[in-house]
């Protein structure tokens, strides 16, 4: 047997032992089961991770011995296509997704938790992976021996058959190995909910904060990647076209958005708890769902849903999975139930939060609803009705409008319950701002209008709170450099910051595709060789000629463009025809003049008789797509990057007086919230949840009716408030949200 | 509000969603049919998505007005199809393609023409020995 095939299946016996052997060390609380299970999976790690490698090798060596290398590659292929090569098929890329899963199981096994957590944890992680090792093993070998596999063949053949055209651009370098990080990341959260359930503890939220973040943001930039493939290489004219495989990783971004934004209330306030494991059940179910949709093309087939073997078998894994999720949590649903206690008031970064979930929510099943129309027709009709691409059109921009609102409302509004007056203050300069940009913007349109208004409202908001917070620093720190406050404020506060930067990035994408889809100007032109036409723009375009070019494998036909402006030429366009006589497949590659506010698309369609068609497509501010994808990677890094703070990642609990009095929490700093209610003097009053009250001494200056949010200790009888910053000892009173020494979040 | 009231207003706003998804839904929606349902003449002029493979030798590209003709192949029918707009990537003969669109009992007129998914990813063919 192959060398390849044989770490695969080491690696699946092995990963069937981690996962025992895990569960059962999480289960008798035995640590020498844990650590066996440890060490096993540390070895499925090193057998896949090492198989992952082997293939690349295979490939950088034009090993063509090996099927899926002479599929995918051939010895004149560049260097980079060559490494490509190895996600260019089903089998590679699927191992690709097993590699990814395996190291971040190592990692979660290396960074060991509480040892109940943890190995539950990394008990499903590796069930998980034993899934798509099976796969692989049975059904997608990518080890398989050309010989075998060719049975025309009498040995190995000389040279290979090239990478498909297609995935000949470096987006595909990229796109497939960050989106399968996200795929696989997803599978650390979920494993850690579900090991939250079964041992009952909300710890889980806390180690995989840094988890769920990762894999939102490269499934993230995987979709943008795999957009800007589509743009430039696909021709034409477009970046997403709601193709079943597009939707398949759309989806679980966006129930993971949601899961991202819900979390940070169980954290926070401990409420949530059915609300996020439903959505981080639903992610990973998705995430399993994507990689299905994009294996197996099954949604545009006629033929019905279980006819292969694959479709059985990726149906069964996720409903096994979906009512082992559900099962386990109606198990726990005392657990579950327990601590129901989010919002206030309407009037809260709680229900707030909780509306741009309901949001991405609907958004979601709006798009499942699409993709899986087919399916879900047959089984309901007994007839099999597809949807075009105009009812995605026309559903989700009203969602994604909602979403931005919320966006903006979010970062000023205060937990708890805000008062008439504090919103006032807060919305009146973002509103202005908002109206301001609409102004602007129907100078191009009611399209621009609306979106512009709404980015500037979100804009305006995100700016006013880094600002406060900034303004808060300053006084406490006047003598400082502006610039360095400023840093020290993002660096004490990366997961605010870092997520405000994703959401402006958010932001330049929303104006991209807004601009792109409602003002593209399309034309098609005809035109014979020397002669000049007008194109969208204001441009005019020459044809000089059509050049030929040919390569080992294809040729390609160039129409030679040069455009002008004014008399003046600023651009050779060169779209070409490419012909790849061996697989009867001729790839259109558009050429693209790029520039910050619009590009110009060049199409060649071909010359008949002397007259070239081409079709010129004026796409405006496409490229902010782009950059809105760069400022969320900087974005994500902000968020991401390692604290070196010494509080340290302990999870820090909110409490309302009836849960501080019923859990006797003494002498042990915490966090309360509350409403003031009977202010004797400027530091003693009683604070109240509505259902009991407790006295509370120290801190600043409150009013009755405050919602407010103290440090403290609880005695038994008073609570005492610490005013001081936990992370630098500064003054703060209860109604600051920052600290005002170091910037510290307090909230 | 209590909470039968929240109940009820919140299974409200779910069907009043879903009943839109179903509504815009199926304004923008194919039937499914084969080519030989096509031939049979029975479903002329509703939208539907037909699946086939473009058989060898009947590609025809009109490059001046974008348009192209070829016929699709059924397991027992063959029907022409008549596109207008850019040419999906990967398409070229024998190739299996969704043609979506209305069929007037002669030409099928594809609105949207798609390269079935997987063969963007699988590769046919036998290298050289």
């Amino acid at each position: 047997m192959a060398l390849g095939s044989s770490l695969l299946i080491i690696g699946l016996i092995t990963g069937v032992y981690a996962a025992l052997a895990s569960a059962i060390g999480s289960y008798r609380g035995d640590e020498s089961w844990l650590r066996s299970g440890r060490l096993a999976t540390y070895v499925v790690a090193a057998v896949v991770g090492g198989a992952t490698v082997l293939l690349g090798y295979y490939f950088l060596t034009d090993n063509f011995a090996i099927a899926y290398v002479a599929q995918n590659s051939m010895s004149t292929q560049p260097l980079i296509y060559k490494i490509s090569g190895v996600w260019g098929g089903q089998g590679g890329s699927l191992l690709l997704w097993a590699g990814y899963l395996a190291v971040f199981a190592a990692i979660v096994a290396k960074t060991r938790q509480k040892p109940g957590l943890s190995g539950y944890a990394s008990s499903l992680i590796m069930l998980t992976e034993v899934f798509f090792l099976a796969l692989i093993i049975f059904n997608a070998d990518p080890f398989e021996s050309s010989v075998s596999f060719w049975s025309n063949l009498s040995g190995p053949p000389v040279e290979g058959m090239g990478l498909n055209p297609l995935l000949i651009n470096p987006g595909m370098l990229f796109h497939p190995p960050t989106l399968y990080a996200g795929y696989a990341g997803f599978v650390i959260p979920f494993a850690f909910a579900m090991a939250g359930l079964l041992t009952r503890d909300d710890d889980w939220v806390l180690y995989t904060r840094k988890w769920s973040v990762f894999a939102w943001l490269f499934l993230g930039i995987g979709i943008l990647v795999g957009g800007w493939w589509a743009y430039v290489i696909l021709g034409w004219g477009g970046y997403w076209a709601w193709d079943p495989v597009e939707n398949g990783s759309l989806m679980p971004w966006l129930t993971g958005t949601a899961f991202l934004h819900s979390v940070m209330i169980q954290e926070k306030r401990g409420g949530l708890r059915v609300w996020n494991q439903v959505l981080i059940l639903l992610t990973y179910v998705l995430t399993v769902y994507g990689v299905f949709l994009t294996r197996s093309g099954v949604v545009e087939s006629v033929h019905t849903f279980a006819q292969s073997g694959v479709d059985l078998y990726f149906s069964a894994f996720m409903a096994v999975a979906l009512i082992f999720g559900l099962g386990l949590m109606t198990y726990r649903w005392g657990y579950l139930r327990s601590e129901e206690s989010i919002a206030d008031s309407y009037l809260s970064k709680e229900v707030s939060f909780l509306f741009n979930n309901l949001v991405l929510l609907a958004t979601f099943f709006a798009v499942w609803w699409g993709t899986s129309f087919p399916f879900l027709s047959e089984l309901l009709i007994g007839q099999k009705i597809s949807i075009g691409t105009s009812f995605f059109n026309e559903v989700t921009p009203p969602f994604a409008v909602a979403l931005l609102v919320l966006m903006g409302i979010c970062p000023l509004i205060p937990w708890g319950k805000a008062s008439i007056e504090s919103l006032k203050d807060s919305f009146t300069y973002p509103l202005v701002f908002g109206l301001l940009g609409g102004v602007i913007g129907f100078l191009q349109g009611p399209v621009g209008a609306l979106i512009l208004g709404v980015v500037s409202f979100v804009v305006a908001t995100h700016l006013l709170d880094t600002y406060r917070a900034y303004a808060v620093v300053k006084r406490h720190n006047p003598e400082n450099d502006p610039l360095r406050l400023l840093f020290r404020l993002v660096a004490r506060n990366r997961r605010r910051y870092g997520g405000y930067l994703v959401h402006i990035g958010i932001l330049f994408i929303v104006v991209g595709v807004a601009w792109s889809s409602a003002y593209a100007v399309e034309e098609d032109i005809a035109v014979r060789q020397g002669e000049s036409v007008q194109v969208p723009g204001g441009y005019t375009a020459t044809f000089v000629s059509v050049a030929q070019s040919s390569y080992p494998d294809h040729s390609e036909a160039a129409a030679v463009l040069d455009v002008y402006r004014g008399g003046e030429q600023v651009y050779t366009a060169r779209p070409s025809i490419g012909n790849y006589p061996r697989r009867e497949i001729k790839t259109r590659n558009p050429d693209i003049w790029s520039t910050a506010t619009r590009d110009l698309y060049f199409i060649f369609n071909g010359v008949t008789g002397g007259v070239a068609s081409i079709t010129v497509k004026l796409n405006p501010f496409v490229y902010f797509i782009w950059i809105g994808g760069y400022l969320m990677m900087g974005g994500g890094a902000v968020a991401l990057w390692p604290e070196f703070s010494s509080r340290g990642e302990e999870l820090e609990k909110f409490f309302t007086t009836t849960e501080l009095l019923s859990k006797r929490v003494y002498d042990e700093q915490v966090v309360l919230t509350g409403k003031v209610k009977r202010v004797e003097n400027e530091s003693k009053y009683a604070l109240t949840d509505g259902d009991s009250e407790m006295l509370v001494e120290g801190g600043g200056q409150v009013e009755d009716g405050d919602a407010v949010l103290i440090r403290g200790r609880f005695d038994g009888e008073v609570f005492h408030v610490e005013a001081a910053c936990p992370e630098c000892g500064g003054e703060v009173t209860p109604r600051d949200s920052f600290c005002g020494s170091c910037g510290e979040d307090l909230t | 509000m209590d909470r039968g009231k929240k109940l009820l207003l919140g299974g409200a706003v779910v069907i009043v969603f879903v009943g839109y998804l179903m509504f815009s839904g199926l304004g923008a929606s194919y039937g499914y049919a084969t080519p030989e349902e096509l031939v049979s003449g029975e479903r002329n002029g509703e939208s539907l998505s037909v699946m086939g493979n473009v058989s060898t030798g009947t590609v025809k590209h009109e490059p001046l007005n974008r348009t192209l003709r070829f016929t699709l192949e059924g397991d027992e029918a063959s029907i022409p199809v008549v596109y207008v707009g850019p040419i999906p990537a990967n398409f070229g003969q024998g190739i299996t393609v969704v043609a979506k669109g209305r069929y007037d009992g002669e030409v099928m007129h594809a609105e949207e023409l798609m390269v079935k998914c997987p063969s963007k990813y699988e590769q046919e063919g036998t290298p050289e020995g």
